[in-house]
């Protein structure tokens, strides 16, 4: 590294303007890292997409994703080498892909060092200081302290730009399909309704690929600069090269000032010389004694003089920008009394308690969370549905009910005698009552004894057409009929003829309320005899 | 031709299967708008009917029409149709020295309003008076249409270009909203051979429907579904439909009490159709759908979701717990 070849310009900078610095560079020499870089990025977006194709490009733009730290390497190959001017061709830089893959910690920044928000940042530390081990964590601690939080929202701001220029490119795209396509497009997106295309895979695969191309080296170029800057404040780069500037001058002055010096002391000893005369022989070269008089002043001054003046010189305005800053201190802290071995102090008594209650709290505080995450995993049934609507409305378990339609519909609410009691009303004149147990004593058996899924919305034609698949023909017919009859009587106020509640009664015994066990039964008995006169 | 005008509800129910049967001989398939056209006509209401265009909106309101020996009168609305030319007009009558009344194609007794969200909502409000109050004023003076009378408008899908919107108080004044599909297959297959047979043109062809009814049998009919009993707890399980779509998640607008009123007409209708003369809560539940899917306005949300107000509608239907004594 040789600080004379620097061709960015060195000097003490904030760290934004150090991430200018880094922007500047890649606008500067982007036709030496954009073209060996293209190739490389898409070189391998390419071979990825051919190893996972339909439906799986995703895993490309992953594994692309996960090689950054890779094309990282290549970046700041190519910009060290031009910040101190040498010139790389895209071949050079290819070649130097292998020392660029085993000699700069890849491994570790593909594994483990992955998730680090200063990858770019710390990258210099292992590819060009090649430093490792605790010598590189030391040198690393001290570059961080005061550049890692730029670093790390540079990476941030960085990535989002990326996603930023994927979506944009993609609304770009959709802003030339036809109006219709592109609304069906993105209504199905919102609804979650898309069908796969590749071509969708394909254009968000190409897009990633291109926008981090396009935004990789700003992030490596400013994170770079970020470094440099870093290491000027360290390390004095900037009066080091302003040393170097004021050396070289004082060499040429020298070497052109001692050669006329000889040239008038020859002269004044061959001839008569004026003051005027010499005069102008020393002013052959005024720039050159402006440049000497801007660092040397012609007039030397005595310690104390030199004193003086310096004092003045720190009692200017520039050199005394004194602001007062104001902030809360808690008293306690303040005014924290020196501990007196001699003094009972009950904070000092119940330390050691208070840390074992601490303890014990905060351990009981990491098995409430353990309970919690449990319990949430356990139950996840209950509270993953809310998040999905349509898995909400096919997974409603069902459980029996105990009141429906205002009715109490447990079994163990009917009399032992469904018929006879219901039998007892209708002679006593309540029909309404009558046919309204019989209907109740109906609706529990579908519910308890048959299985019929029932619920609170579903009128009386529900009723018959969720049970219809599950009951017999026969036990059908009777809900069917008995349903008219309490229709009749719960909406026309007009109750069934004696003869007609006579036949639901029979009915009731002989077809529907018998156990399902035995219908089965029948009904296996009642094919065989058909097969048989067949 | 039936004159019947003290029909009992067998009659009704079995003239309005004359009426279907009849209609269906011009309109093929489509039955369930049929049967929900029929459903406007015998509670007095109008019906809004939206649709593609050529799906035989046109035939079947004349077919209508045909069967009860109507007057029927189509007005296609377009962009600079304005109020006087649906209602109608005064004009100052040089030889008798004197204003004389020029009636509109309302005064009939099946207006179609073919397209009617061509027409800009002044135009579209027009028919506010004649849906509600079956009369027009023209200068003043009230003037009544002939009886029965209903509105059947038609409406091309609202996301369709160069469309108004309808406004809410108009469309909260159709009694049903019916959704007209493509027909199935075999409907498709039979209408193409009943309409290119022996026919040059496509104009519509109605010759097959023979009238079975008059006006005023079908007014009689009208006056008999009004007549049907309802019970006060199907009354309630209308109202509690209606109510729980003012605060339902997913809707911004609800229905007002007329909901509940077109809920309860339309029942009674359905009831006579199936010769009952009491409404059960399973006529409120199958019509609910048409009575109510056009009082409703979906949340910004749901739109986006790509639910629609029948899905919300069939949530609420779910959920609203059907009376039971």
């Amino acid at each position: 590294m040789n600080l004379n070849e620097i061709t960015a310009n060195i000097r003490l900078r904030n760290p934004w303007e150090a991430i200018d610095l880094g922007f500047s560079m890649v606008q500067k020499w982007w036709l030496s890292i954009y073209l060996p870089l293209a190739l490389l990025t898409f070189g391998i977006a390419s071979v990825l997409y051919l190893i996972f194709p339909k439906g799986n490009v995703w895993i490309a733009s992953l594994i692309f994703w996960w090689l950054k730290p890779l094309y990282d390497r290549v970046i700041l190959h190519i910009l060290s080498h031009k910040l101190f001017n040498d010139e790389l061709s895209t071949w050079q830089v290819l070649k130097a892909l292998p020392s660029l893959i085993w000699n700069t910690g890849l491994f570790q920044s593909l594994t483990f060092r992955r998730f680090s928000l200063s990858r770019g940042f710390n990258l210099p530390i292992w590819q060009l200081e090649q430093l490792r081990g605790s010598r590189r964590s030391e040198r690393q601690s001290v570059l961080h302290q005061i550049a890692h939080t730029y670093a790390a929202w540079l990476t941030i701001v960085m990535v989002n730009i990326e996603i930023v220029i994927v979506i944009s490119l993609f609304g770009l795209f959709m802003l030339f399909l036809p109006e219709k396509t592109a609304n069906d497009f993105f209504v199905g997106m919102f609804s979650n309704k898309v069908e796969y295309e590749r071509w969708i895979d394909l254009l968000n695969y190409l897009f990633y690929v291109f926008a981090v191309t396009l935004i990789h080296p700003f992030y490596i170029g400013a994170s770079f600069a970020l470094y440099i800057n870093r290491r000027t404040q360290l390390e004095a780069w900037d009066i080091e090269l302003d040393f170097k500037k004021l050396a070289l001058r004082f060499e040429t002055l020298a070497r052109n000032l001692i050669p006329a010096l000889l040239c008038v002391f020859t002269l004044s000893l061959l001839s008569t010389s004026s003051p005027v005369a010499a005069d102008e022989v020393t002013n052959v070269d005024p720039n050159s004694e402006i440049e000497v008089t801007e660092f040397l002043s012609d007039e030397r001054l005595p310690a104390e003089s030199s004193k003086q003046v310096i004092k003045e010189t720190m009692l200017t305005k520039e050199l005394n920008d004194k602001q007062t800053v104001t902030y809360w201190v808690r008293k306690d802290t303040a005014k924290k009394p020196k501990n007196d071995p001699d003094k009972f102090s009950f904070a000092d008594f119940f330390e050691p308690f208070a840390k074992i209650m601490g303890f014990i709290i905060e351990f009981a505080l990491w098995i409430l969370v353990a309970i919690v995450l449990f319990l949430l995993f356990y139950f996840r049934d209950s509270w993953l549905h809310l998040f999905n609507i349509e898995r909400k409305a096919k997974k409603e378990s069902y459980q029996a009910p105990e009141v429906m339609f205002g009715m109490d519909v447990r079994p163990d609410s009917l009399p032992d005698d469904i018929i006879s009691e219901s039998r007892k009303l209708w002679d006593n004149k309540q029909h309404r009552e009558s046919l309204s147990l019989l209907y109740r004593g109906a609706l529990i058996r579908l519910i308890n004894i048959e299985h019929v899924q029932l619920k609170d919305s579903f009128t009386e034609g529900d009723v018959l057409k969720h049970s219809q698949k599950k009951i017999s023909e026969a036990k059908h017919l009777f809900l069917d009929n008995l349903t008219n009859n309490w229709k009749m009587i719960a909406y026309a106020h007009r109750h069934p003829t004696n003869e007609a509640m006579e036949q639901l009664f029979n009915t009731w015994v002989s077809d529907f309320a018998i156990e399902k066990v035995l219908s089965d039964l029948e009904s296996n008995t009642s094919k065989k005899d058909g097969s048989k006169d067949e | 031709m039936t004159e019947m005008t003290n029909m009992t509800l067998e009659q009704a129910s079995e003239l309005a299967q004359q009426l279907k049967t009849e209609i269906g001989k011009a309109v093929i398939g489509q039955k369930q708008v049929i049967h929900e056209t029929l459903i406007a006509l015998i509670a007095g209401g109008n019906v809004l009917i939206e649709g593609v265009p050529g799906l035989g909106k046109t035939l079947l309101v004349r077919a209508l029409a045909a069967t009860f020996s109507g007057q029927f009168n189509r007005i296609q609305f377009t962009p600079d149709l304005m109020p006087a030319d649906v209602t109608g007009h005064t004009l100052y009558d040089l030889d008798n020295k004197s204003f004389s009344v020029r009636k509109g194609p309302v005064f009939t007794n099946l207006l179609l309003a073919d397209e009617i969200n061509r027409a800009p909502a002044k135009t579209q409000s027009a028919l506010l008076e004649v849906m509600q109050e079956r009369q027009v004023t023209i200068e003043g003076e009230a003037h009544p249409v002939p009886l029965p009378f209903m509105t059947l408008a038609t409406q091309n899908p609202l996301e369709q270009e160069g469309t108004y919107p309808l406004p809410e108080a108009q469309l909260d004044r159709f009694l049903l909203k019916i959704y007209i599909n493509y027909p199935r297959d075999n409907e498709e297959s039979l209408m193409v051979a009943a309409v290119t047979n022996k026919q040059t043109g496509n104009q519509l062809n109605i010759s097959n429907v023979s009238a079975v009814a008059t006006p005023e049998t079908i007014q009689a009919m009208q006056a008999l579904a009004a007549d049907i009993e309802v019970d006060k707890s199907v009354i309630e399980y209308a109202v509690r439909i209606v109510q729980a779509t003012r605060d339902w998640q997913g809707l911004s607008i609800g229905s007002g009490p007329r909901g509940s009123i077109a809920l309860i007409s339309a029942a009674r209708a359905q009831a006579m159709l199936h010769a009952r003369d009491y409404i059960t809560p399973d006529d409120i539940k199958e019509i609910a759908l048409p009575a109510l899917r056009h009082r409703l306005a979906l949340a910004p949300e749901m739109e986006l979701e790509g639910y629609s107000t029948d899905q919300i509608l069939q949530g609420i239907l779910d959920k609203i717990e059907a009376p039971r004594q």
